[in-house]
């Protein structure tokens, strides 16, 4: 029994302060904007909604329900990028949310932005977000960690210290490996303009490489004055306006 | 009885042809070849001796040939009846093996026919390395390489930058030979872009220099994209398929069943040869877009375009949406073909336009179609004006606009209502009526949130947090801590000895120390009870004894009479119940004895 209590207390004694980390606080002043944003959204002013949401965003961060109503608002008034770009915010929240992943599967369909079929090991990378794949990681770490400090008082029989040594070391090693392959792609951009090309130079002038559809991701990787340039999911290569694409992690407020 | 007449003619017939065309008395020729004057080494080439005019009984001298044998693969006859005249050959065949690559010769051959000495004709050939083909397969030769699969591109003249230019490529391989693992044709060259080829290309066969083709052909499109002359070839990979013979072990000789070619089809494998196919270098040379004459609208197609413009509806209210409908149709670099502009006046309100584009037709004809919503705003239009469209022809080498023609509308009912009521209840319709259609698209959509929740002030992922990785660094230096703790912890209990010789080499280190001071203090009494107690604590330890048990007893019966430990455990043991007084050296001695004494016991 002694034994049980110490494997499983010392995870979540270290997981404790960090728990109440994550909580954040809303003042009711955000909670009575969020309201009134709501109720323009109900009476269809959708455009005034988009004002009001964002208004709480620049004031008080971000929030699941704060970027799902805003990407919403989005998609009502047919600015696909931008929605796209708030329902992947939102999933960078809660990555499991039937909600979010529903509204994002529904304005790509009806947008015609396919996603490119994934491989196997693809699938396998994306059946956890970065986040719960970080999170795994770092709970094999922690379980490989205190069973290395009970069993300076405790003896485990060596098929025990094998097994749990072995399942810890494969899951820390995939996890870390998915985090890895996420990190990645895990800073991509959404094309928020309808008017978006690839350009094979970053001048105005230069030859188009082709369009690119308002709400495709992309991946940028270096920025040359007003241009970024960006790499698509189908691999295609180009310049683009820097104006003409949002990231998803990290906006500015 | 007519038929026994019959018969009794014919076989007189027979029989008077069969004396009256005796081939023993034609005139006897011997002649040898060699089925193959160049193969390789793991495999047989076919030697004939063929005696003609003959009877059978011919006799075949073959030579002896230094590396080569001959092994007699039976004899087979024919007769021929020409103009009445009979002719009887012989073949005797022989399979010649090498054991050696190199140049041979098969000198001329001896034979002896009705009583006299004939000769053939010396056969030089050559026998190659084991596994390199031999002429005949051509794999190794270049020649006959380019010949049995090479790839053609076409495309020619001057171009622009971004124009579309057709181009075809074309993969010929020789029906004689097979091959697989044939790659998409890739493009080597700067300044010049291609589409992604289809991986089904067109298959058809075509004949080349007399010979039959199977040949793969991929429609594709070629664009400049800076100005320059730029080499352009495309490559393509491939396997040859060669087919490596069974050497025939037949111990019957002749020709046994499974020395058939069919069964080499069936028993033996195919060796693969990669070979890479490489177009002939073309220059690709794209000059600059003339700047004189430039139409304003132009905005970078390079074609042949045709533009036809539609409205609905014709017959409105003042204030409802027309849908123009622009197809722009043709050849070239769709996606520089941009919608019609609008004339920008007051009488028209328009809205963006929106593209859908068709897919390509076989002559590479495509449509772009564009759909923009205008609002009539003066209820004197009668006309929606012209739209233009401005394009390079490369054919031509000039810029063309096309114009359509003005298209009739009727407005009726709302003239009576003032401007600006008018504006504000023509931008209502619009936009209800766009709200509505874009409603309809996402009216699934799961609904608003109606609570916050928690907010967060950064996205950044989990990783990226600075408590994620300061716990990621404790854990892993408490990890590293306690593996090493383990470690050590582990080694001791597996290595118990080890740990025995540290603690005595531990304790002996303090005695010396104990017993040097004492001597230097001149203090004997203090001198002679570390000793004693020095030789104790390092026996025990190595003894496994009481430190205190040990007397001197213990040490006459376990050490060496010789032992300088004795001596001194004696005196040691002298001092500790009477007066005894060391001089310095002794004790220096002593000393040096006990140490000396005490490393080598440990």
């Amino acid at each position: 029994m002694n034994r049980l209590a110490f494997i499983v207390l010392i995870p979540m004694l270290l997981l404790l302060p960090f728990g109440s980390a994550l909580q954040g606080e809303t003042s009711s002043n955000v909670e009575t904007l969020f309201q009134e944003a709501n109720s323009t959204y109900s009476r269809g002013e959708f455009s005034l909604a988009i004002e009001k949401y964002n208004h709480i965003v620049q004031n008080s961060g971000y929030s699941v329900a704060l970027l799902l109503n805003l990407a919403n608002s989005y998609a009502q008034t047919e600015q696909i990028g931008k929605a796209v770009v708030n329902y992947e915010r939102a999933l960078l929240l809660s990555p499991s949310d039937p909600d979010i992943s529903g509204n994002l599967e529904l304005i790509r369909k009806e947008s015609g932005l396919f996603q490119e079929e994934r491989s196997a090991s693809g699938k396998l990378f994306h059946f956890f977000s970065s986040n719960q794949w970080a999170g795994l990681s770092l709970l094999s770490f922690l379980v490989l960690t205190c069973f290395q400090l009970a069993s300076f008082k405790i003896l485990f029989t060596r098929q025990t210290g094998r097994v749990v040594t072995f399942i810890c070391v494969a899951l820390l090693l995939l996890s870390a490996t998915a985090t890895y392959v996420r990190h990645q792609t895990i800073n991509p951009s959404i094309v928020i303009s309808p008017e978006a090309r690839l350009l094979i130079s970053p001048f105005e002038t230069a030859t188009s490489a082709g369009m690119i559809q308002e709400g495709r991701r992309i991946h940028p990787s270096k920025t040359y004055n007003t241009f970024t340039y960006v790499t698509d999911d189908t691999n295609r290569k180009g310049w683009i306006q820097t104006a003409f694409i949002e990231s998803v992690c990290n906006p500015p407020l | 009885m007519q038929i026994r007449g019959l018969t009794i003619f014919l076989l007189f017939c027979l029989t008077s042809l069969v004396l009256t065309t005796n081939p023993l008395h034609a005139e006897v020729g011997v002649e040898a070849s060699l089925s193959h004057l160049s193969f390789p080494e793991d495999r047989m080439a076919q030697l004939t001796v063929t005696v003609s005019g003959a009877s059978k009984n011919a006799d075949i001298r073959l030579p002896e040939i230094d590396s080569i044998s001959l092994h007699n693969r039976g004899q087979s006859s024919q007769i021929n009846m020409i103009n009445g005249t009979i002719t009887s050959s012989l073949s005797h065949n022989y399979l010649v093996q090498a054991a050696q690559p190199g140049q041979f010769t098969i000198p001329a051959i001896e034979v002896r026919a009705a009583g006299k000495s004939y000769h053939t004709e010396p056969i030089a050939f050559t026998v190659t390395a084991s596994g390199q083909s031999s002429n005949e397969t051509h794999s190794k030769d270049g020649n006959s390489l380019a010949e049995a699969a090479f790839l053609k591109i076409s495309f020619s003249g001057e171009h622009y930058p971004g124009e579309i230019v057709p181009l075809t490529i074309k993969a010929y391989f020789s029906q004689k030979y097979r091959f697989d693992e044939i790659s998409l044709p890739t493009l080597q060259g700067d300044g010049v872009i291609t589409p992604q080829l289809n991986t089904n290309p067109i298959k058809s066969q075509e004949a080349v220099n007399k010979r039959m083709y199977h040949v793969l052909t991929w429609e594709t499109s070629l664009s400049g994209i800076k100005v320059g002359e730029h080499p352009v070839l495309f490559s393509l990979n491939a396997s040859l398929l060669t087919q490596q013979k069974r050497r025939s072990s037949s111990p019957f000789g002749g020709n046994s069943l499974f020395g058939d070619s069919l069964f080499d089809n069936f028993f033996s494998g195919y060796q693969r040869k990669p070979i890479s196919l490489r177009s002939e270098e073309t220059v690709f040379n794209v000059l600059p877009l003339p700047t004189d004459n430039q139409p304003a609208g132009f905005t970078g197609a390079i074609g042949t375009f045709d533009l036809k413009v539609s409205a609905s509806p014709l017959n409105l209210e003042v204030g409802e949406p027309i849908t123009l409908i622009m197809e722009i149709s043709g050849t070239g670099n769709f996606d520089r073909v941009e919608a019609p502009q609008f004339p920008a006046t007051t009488d028209w309100k328009t809205y963006s336009p929106t593209s859908d584009f068709s897919t390509e037709t076989n002559n590479h004809s495509r449509t772009k179609v564009f759909e923009q919503a205008v609002v009539a705003k003066n209820p004197e239009l009668s006309k929606i004006p012209a739209l233009a469209f401005s394009y390079f022809d490369p054919a031509l080498k000039d810029y063309l606009t096309i114009t359509s023609a003005p298209i009739d509308i009727e407005l009726r009912g709302s003239s009576m209502a003032p401007p600006m009521a008018q504006a504000t209840v023509i931008k209502e319709k619009v936009n209800s009526a766009i709200q509505k259609q874009v409603q309809e698209r996402f009216r699934r959509l799961a609904p608003i949130r109606l609570e916050t929740g928690t907010f967060h002030k950064e996205l950044n992922p989990l990783y990226k947090k600075r408590w994620f990785l300061a716990v990621s660094l404790l854990l892993l230096l408490i990890l590293i801590t306690s593996i090493f703790l383990k470690f050590k912890q582990n080694q001791k209990r597996n290595n118990p000895e080890r740990g025995l010789l540290q603690q005595k080499q531990e304790q002996l280190a303090n005695d010396i120390q104990t017993v040097k001071q004492a001597m230097e203090d001149g203090n004997s009494r203090g001198f002679c009870s570390a000793c004693r107690r020095t030789i104790q604590n390092q026996l025990g330890i190595l003894w496994h004894i009481e430190p205190s048990a040990i007397s001197l007893t213990n040490l006459e019966s376990k050490l060496h009479p010789d032992s300088p430990l004795l001596e001194i455990f004696a005196i040691a043991e002298e001092a500790a119940y009477g007066a005894v007084e060391l001089s310095a050296e002794k004790m220096q001695d002593y000393t040096t004895k006990m140490t000396l004494e005490l490393e080598k016991l440990a």
